[in-house]
């Protein structure tokens, strides 16, 4: 009995094991292609609201086209996972695939490589060295400017600022610091850097850490800049908790919750949001058409721009109730 | 208690080091308030580990724990489970640490009853729970959506001391008891000093094992319940490499990996040592306020932070030594004078 026991529980630890290993491979696949249809994927670089609502654009995109999508999201947002799974969409003999490259320089030879097997263009973060054929999303870098203008506008007089990211390897980063950075060396650089950006590498108790030691260590810092999504929360939470809200302004990317509920109270001043359901919806309708219609259906300079917006405090819950409405549109 | 001390004088040296290179700001209320919360928050589940690692385990799980413990007090304290599940805040808290206990009985009966390696069975462990968090979330961010205002603010509140700080206090209050003052504390260091002696001497190994592993994971449970309250928003991924911090921190306050060495007062050493640092890259600056003002990056923590745990082995590496190299000598010399290792005063000073 004992045996039994025992090797029951060794059965159920292996099964669990397995299925925690099946959960880092990756989650969501929309389904199989229809019979004839082309064979789409698309990748994120991580797991995140942000692709939850991308993912919404595919599903729209899916119904009024007639097509599935096999929708990967890698679980750790490494190279390593984008890697294996370009294999096995080349393996499985995909026509299309649309891919949020985690760090395109690197990845130049792979998609590269991937863009003989499948057309392959980028979305959200773009590998602009490869052979991909498109890139569709936002343009980071205008998307920066559109931070660094609120800045100037914040602090005419200059001032200083303190910017916290994950890490500063991904595209998107790179290309919203430069963005910022050049608007305002283009206003004479009134506004300087009090130290150089915080790296959190996406632990967001180490982010709101950040925050503190920053506000404790650079007294007289003015603005506080976050780069990626959860930035916005935690840089307000560490303001509320000590007291500095209305003397440090915030400024920051993306849509989470906490991030709108900071601008409806004041704490902080503005976000810049993408819209990831609209470039994935105009990823899908690209990869069908190039492979319907071949290399020709590409946009001419091989850019699709969906423009970035700033929401602030005049238009924050009409915002919010438009992404509650896209958030709730059955799948 | 000798390496306590030792690593005391560390924690001082570094304090009075960064305290001359932060422009003033090391030793002002508003930054010791965070090294203390930051210092609590970790320190709070290391203690668990330390537990393990005395009895020569390993819990890999701690910082998933963490994680789901977090993500389930605030799924379920604001419905986000299910509309018709919404418990009160203390309820959810209570009810987290109490499935994180769960966690920790159901890993201690695997390595205990099936004889299965800590190693293994917690770095099962680990994924599963981290997998489950992923599930409940479904891969987004979540966060208590204004919900829960003064549960909100607590880990951020202060009453002389910050919250986390107080909840430290306690846990180490009992786990002092436990470990240094208790009959289960002798049976915790026999385990790791000799199983085998230990099982012959009548101790019930399993049991004490099994509930080192569930006390592990409470305090996992109970600092993640903290976090929910510091944390904005928290996704599945909260709580990743935090195992590694805390396994850090019992190091450097004198665990030995092979068990049946390290103190509570060690561990609590070793905590404050792990967030100074990390404090002290963000506040290290040379000449403020001039023109060649220098900061270091971020960039350095995990190249400092790694470089002071193996400064930590070398120096513990180093004590062991000189204790082995005094013995020996000690050996030798009760050899060529073995009339004077007789007396019993030598043999006082030999022990």
């Amino acid at each position: 009995m004992r045996q039994v026991v025992r090797s029951g529980l060794l059965v159920a630890l292996a099964t669990a094991m397995f299925a925690g290993c099946k959960q880092e491979a990756g989650s969501d696949v929309s389904g199989t292609a229809p019979a004839g249809g082309p064979k789409l994927a698309y990748l994120t670089n991580n797991v995140s609201d942000f692709w939850t609502i991308a993912q919404k654009g595919v599903n729209k995109a899916e119904r009024e086209l007639g097509v599935t999508v096999t929708f990967r999201q890698p679980l750790q947002g490494s190279v390593e996972e984008q890697v294996k799974f370009l294999e096995d969409f080349a393996t499985q003999g995909y026509d299309a695939v649309a891919i949020s490259p985690k760090d395109a320089d690197n990845m130049t030879d792979i998609l590269n490589k991937r863009a003989r097997d499948y057309k392959l263009i980028c979305v959200d973060s773009d590998a602009p060295k490869s052979d991909r054929i498109a890139y569709v999303g936002t343009d980071n870098y205008a998307a920066g400017r559109k931070l660094g203008e609120i800045l100037v506008k914040l602090f005419p007089e200059g001032g200083e600022m303190v910017v916290f990211v994950g890490t500063l390897d991904a595209q998107n980063a790179q290309d919203r610091y430069k963005g910022i950075k050049d608007v305002l060396k283009d206003n004479g650089d009134r506004i300087t850097e009090a130290r150089a950006p915080m790296l959190d590498e996406t632990d967001r108790g180490r982010a709101k850490g950040n925050v503190e030691n920053v506000l404790t260590s650079i007294e007289g810092v003015d603005a506080l800049v976050g780069l990626w999504s959860y930035n916005g929360p935690s840089i307000a939470s560490a303001v509320e908790s000590q007291g500095r809200q209305g003397k440090v302004k915030i400024v920051c990317f993306d849509e989470e919750e906490e991030t709108l509920a900071g601008i409806r109270n004041g704490v902080i001043d503005a976000t810049v949001v993408q819209d990831p359901f609209q470039f994935s919806y105009e990823a899908v309708k690209l990869m069908v058409d190039l492979v319907r219609k071949g290399p020709e259906a590409a946009p001419r300079d091989g850019t699709l721009y969906i423009d970035a917006r700033v929401i602030d405090k005049t238009n924050v819950d009409a915002f919010a109730r438009e992404l509650a409405e896209r958030k709730k549109k059955p799948a | 208690m000798r390496k306590e001390f030792a690593m005391l004088g560390v924690l001082v040296v570094l304090g009075g080091f960064i305290s001359a290179f932060s422009d003033g700001t090391f030793l002002t209320q508003q930054n010791l308030n965070n090294v203390g919360k930051h210092t609590a928050l970790l320190t709070i589940f290391a203690i668990g580990e330390a537990f393990v690692i005395i009895t020569g385990g390993i819990d890999l799980s701690v910082g998933a724990i963490v994680g789901f413990s977090s993500i389930f007090t605030v799924m379920a304290s604001t419905g986000q489970f299910h509309e018709s599940f919404e418990l009160p805040i203390t309820a959810a808290a209570l009810l987290a640490v109490v499935l994180c206990a769960g966690i920790g009985l159901t890993q201690g009966l695997l390595i205990t009853r099936l004889r299965l390696a800590p190693f293994i069975v917690t770095l099962a462990g680990m994924m599963i729970v981290a997998g489950l968090s992923q599930v409940i979330t479904s891969g987004t961010s979540i966060g208590l959506k204004g919900a829960h205002r003064d549960f909100a603010k607590l880990a951020d509140a202060s009453f002389l001391l910050p919250v986390p700080f107080w909840v430290l206090i306690a846990v180490s209050l009992i786990a002092v008891y436990l470990l240094h003052f208790s009959h289960i504390g002798r049976y915790i260091y026999g385990i790791g000093g000799n199983r085998e002696a230990a099982r012959y001497s009548g101790v019930k190994v399993d049991l004490v094992e099994t509930g080192v592993y569930v006390w592990s994971a409470s305090l996992a449970g109970l600092a993640g319940v903290l976090y929910a309250s510091y944390l904005p928003s928290l996704s599945f991924s909260t709580g990743q490499m935090y195992e590694l911090y805390a396994i850090a921190a019992c190091v450097l306050g004198g665990c030995s990996l092979l068990g049946g060495e390290g103190t509570v007062l060690g561990v609590l050493i070793g905590g404050g040592i792990m967030q100074t640092l990390r404090t002290a890259i963000t506040l290290f600056v040379l000449y403020p306020g001039t023109g060649s003002e220098f900061r270091l990056s971020s960039n350095w923590e995990r190249f400092i932070v790694g470089a002071v745990i193996l400064a930590a082995v070398l120096l513990d590496y180093g004590f062991r030594r000189s204790r082995l190299f005094h013995r020996q000598r000690g050996d030798k010399h009760a050899a060529a004078f073995p009339v004077q290792t007789a007396s019993p005063e030598h043999a006082r000073r030999m022990e």
